[in-house]
């Protein structure tokens, strides 16, 4: 350890300690901050933490947990916390935005997986596609409460299976509270019953959900892989969850003919502002869903799809491009890069490693050496291990920091419980039978997990922001009292399907 | 197409002018305390799109405009719907009763994010260029934060547009 590295260390500190506490300097701060640094040098000595690890990891969490107390915007966290890395040379630029080694770096085909699909949905929701089915489900359910509940969560389901949920609840959730108004029912139950089933419909693609498609680009699983591991579980999941809802609501909802009556005069064929714009949003969406299914075997990343579909879209549309990419929601974007370069520091300071060994070390034993094939019992408890740790995790924190530290700890896993196949395809040993069902379990846990609080997901935060608006604020607890026994159920079903799946 | 510049000679014959030169100084104003019934009120008898709100140290703090109060009559999760026209005609809205009126305060439904104002001493094309650029219909003038008096756009038009076309009669 050089006196220049105590240095950097000093400086991270202050320059954390002073500038993220809202920008204002105050004596409180001035003496935490030798504390700080005093207590991170004790902790260094006694774990025997390298002076960059130990640097890294403090970055890290420091911003993770600003991350989940949501006082400062998380885009401005992610950010800094990457300017802190690269700028304390803890990771540098190249391995932070390219990748080196075993260093994954910022995964742009995520990044631009993410900016396609807002592309293609920041088009398609102005045709006002989204309204006509909300009404065409609830006149499908002839005004009856129980069944426009359960038809509104199949039809959020399916739509956020292939596309993102945020934008599905986002404009599914203002019908939801029109048809509720109208039936003079609470439309709290009915929101908080289509954001979960949102979640849930967006574990079943490789695009439902951002975790998805963080793991699916990490761990080389396509789009097709996920429609046949994640899926079949998905729709049961759904299918137990409608079934809850059915005998939960059955007997609670009575509405009056005449409020039926009013939903039945809603007039869906006026909710559509531009029927041939939606014709070719329409046809896009349909290539580009057939273009993810084939992209295994066209060799194409899902990326490439999503970018040409987006650019079709925007050669179709005369507007200028300026209006539908001011609609990419950027802040998330760029969240992700700054995740994506906290991570790299992590993973070339070597904390990854150290995370990893500790997992493999709490659920297999101590006496996992590299190389030695787990046996069935350890495979088990590390698969499953992961599936709820991630699920609590994720409802605890926003998933995405989540899974995108995971991905890393899980690709050093990988790599280190098979050394001879390192240098290898990444690809066979991400694929090996003891790594395989991780990815699963961390996709299954991390998007389902999410429906467990209110800020498990972007999709709650986004709906509880429009409730609040519409005069029917959903409060914490309440979430939770349907939230938690319908995960609970969710990663029950997902255990058991894990291990008839992979780990008989 | 760029568009010509049709009353630049004028402008540049105001180009000395500052703001205080144009301004009205006969304000209608109505202050965060008001209620909406109050506000709403000031502004159907004056006529204006928007009234200048002021609080209790005659700080200007926010322009209160017609669409602020023609909002009250939209759910505010409705703005994000495309089209409402398919509402059924029989849907009724829960509706406050006639004392939220009074209860309601102007500060309550305030956007102080988006406060334009010009100093006294700035010139006249910079009103102009918050009138085109920012969309700001009426834009209070202000010395050290106290409101002095307020430029709308029709003043403009009337110490710009005007005496271009009275000075250029067709021809």
């Amino acid at each position: 350890m050089s006196t220049t590295e105590y240095a950097y260390l000093a400086l991270a500190l202050i320059v954390a300690a002073y500038v993220l506490p809202r920008f204002r300097f105050s004596v409180l701060w001035a003496i935490v901050t030798p504390l700080l640094a005093c207590c991170l040098y004790v902790a260094m000595r006694v774990s025997g933490l390298a002076i960059a690890q130990a640097a890294s990891a403090a970055v890290f969490l420091f911003a993770y947990t600003l991350i989940a107390l949501e006082k400062i915007h998380k885009t401005k966290v992610a950010l800094a916390g990457a300017g802190a890395m690269l700028l304390f040379g803890l990771v540098d630029q190249q391995t932070a935005l390219h990748g080196q080694g075993d260093v994954e770096g910022t995964d742009w085909n995520t990044i631009f997986l993410l900016v396609g699909m807002m592309i293609i949905v920041s088009v398609t929701r102005h045709t006002g596609v989204f309204q006509w089915i909300a009404i065409k489900a609830a006149k499908l359910a002839k005004g009856e409460p129980v069944l426009i509940i359960i038809f509104l969560c199949v039809v959020t389901a399916v739509l956020s299976a292939a596309l993102d949920n945020v934008t599905t609840v986002l404009l599914l959730a203002p019908v939801t509270i029109l048809i509720c108004e109208s039936l003079s029912l609470s439309p709290v139950p009915f929101l908080i019953c289509v954001v979960l089933a949102s979640n849930i419909g967006g574990t079943a693609t490789l695009i439902g959900d951002p975790p998805n498609i963080m793991i699916g680009s990490s761990a080389k699983l396509s789009f097709v892989d996920f429609l046949i591991v994640d899926g079949p579980i998905a729709v049961v999941v759904l299918a137990v969850y409608l079934g809850t809802l059915w005998l939960m609501f059955r007997n609670k909802l009575k509405v009056t003919e005449e409020a039926r009556r009013t939903v039945m005069e809603f007039d869906e064929t006026k909710a559509i502002t531009d029927s041939r714009l939606l014709m070719r949003c329409g046809t896009v969406i349909g290539l580009v869903l057939l273009g993810f299914g084939l992209h295994g075997a066209l060799h194409l990343e899902p990326a490439t799809i999503a970018l040409c579909g987006a650019a079709a879209l925007l050669l179709i549309r005369r507007e200028d491009p300026e209006d539908t990419l001011r609609e990419v929601e950027w802040p998330t974007i760029f969240f992700f890069v700054g995740l994506f370069i906290m991570v790299s520091a992590l993973v070339k300071t070597g904390v990854v490693r150290m995370i990893g060994e500790g997992i493999i070390t709490a659920t297999c034993g101590p006496d996992m050496g590299a190389g030695v094939a787990l046996t069935l019992a350890q495979k088990t408890n590390l698969t499953l291990g992961v599936c709820w740790f991630s699920a609590i995790a994720s409802g605890i924190v926003d998933n995405i920091p989540f899974v995108a530290t995971m991905n890393a700890v899980i690709h050093d896993m990988a790599v280190s419980l098979h050394p001879d196949a390192a240098g290898a395809d990444f690809f066979q040993v991400a694929h090996a039978p003891d790594i395989l069902p991780l990815w699963w379990a961390l996709s299954l846990g991390a998007c389902l997990g999410g429906n467990f609080t209110l800020v498990g997901a972007s999709a709650n935060v986004v709906v509880a922001g429009i409730a609040e608006r519409s005069k029917h604020p959903i409060s914490f607890v309440e979430f939770m009292k349907y939230g938690i026994p319908i995960t609970l159920q969710g990663i029950i079903l997902s255990s058991i399907y894990l291990w008839l799946r992979f780990l008989r | 197409m760029v568009a010509p510049l049709l009353f630049y000679q004028v402008c540049q014959g105001v180009q000395r002018m500052v703001a205080r030169d144009i301004m009205n100084q006969d304000v209608v104003t109505v202050r965060v305390t008001d209620s909406i019934r109050c506000a709403a009120h000031k502004m159907l008898e004056a006529e204006y799109a928007a009234l200048p709100v002021v609080d209790d140290e005659d700080q200007v703090v926010g322009l209160l405009s017609e669409t602020d109060i023609l909002a009250l009559t939209l759910p505010e999760y409705l703005h994000s719907v495309a089209d409402l026209g398919f509402l059924p005609k029989s849907l009724q809205f829960p509706a406050p009763g006639a004392r939220d009126l009074d209860t309601t305060k102007v500060g309550d439904i305030l956007r102080t994010d988006i406060l334009e104002v010009v100093e006294a001493d700035e010139p006249v094309i910079e009103v102009v260029r918050l009138m085109v650029t920012q969309h700001v219909r009426r834009c209070p003038v202000v010395e050290k934060g106290k409101l002095v008096g307020i430029i709308a756009r029709r003043d403009l038009m009337q110490i710009i547009v005007r005496p271009t076309i009275e000075a250029n009669p067709e021809q």
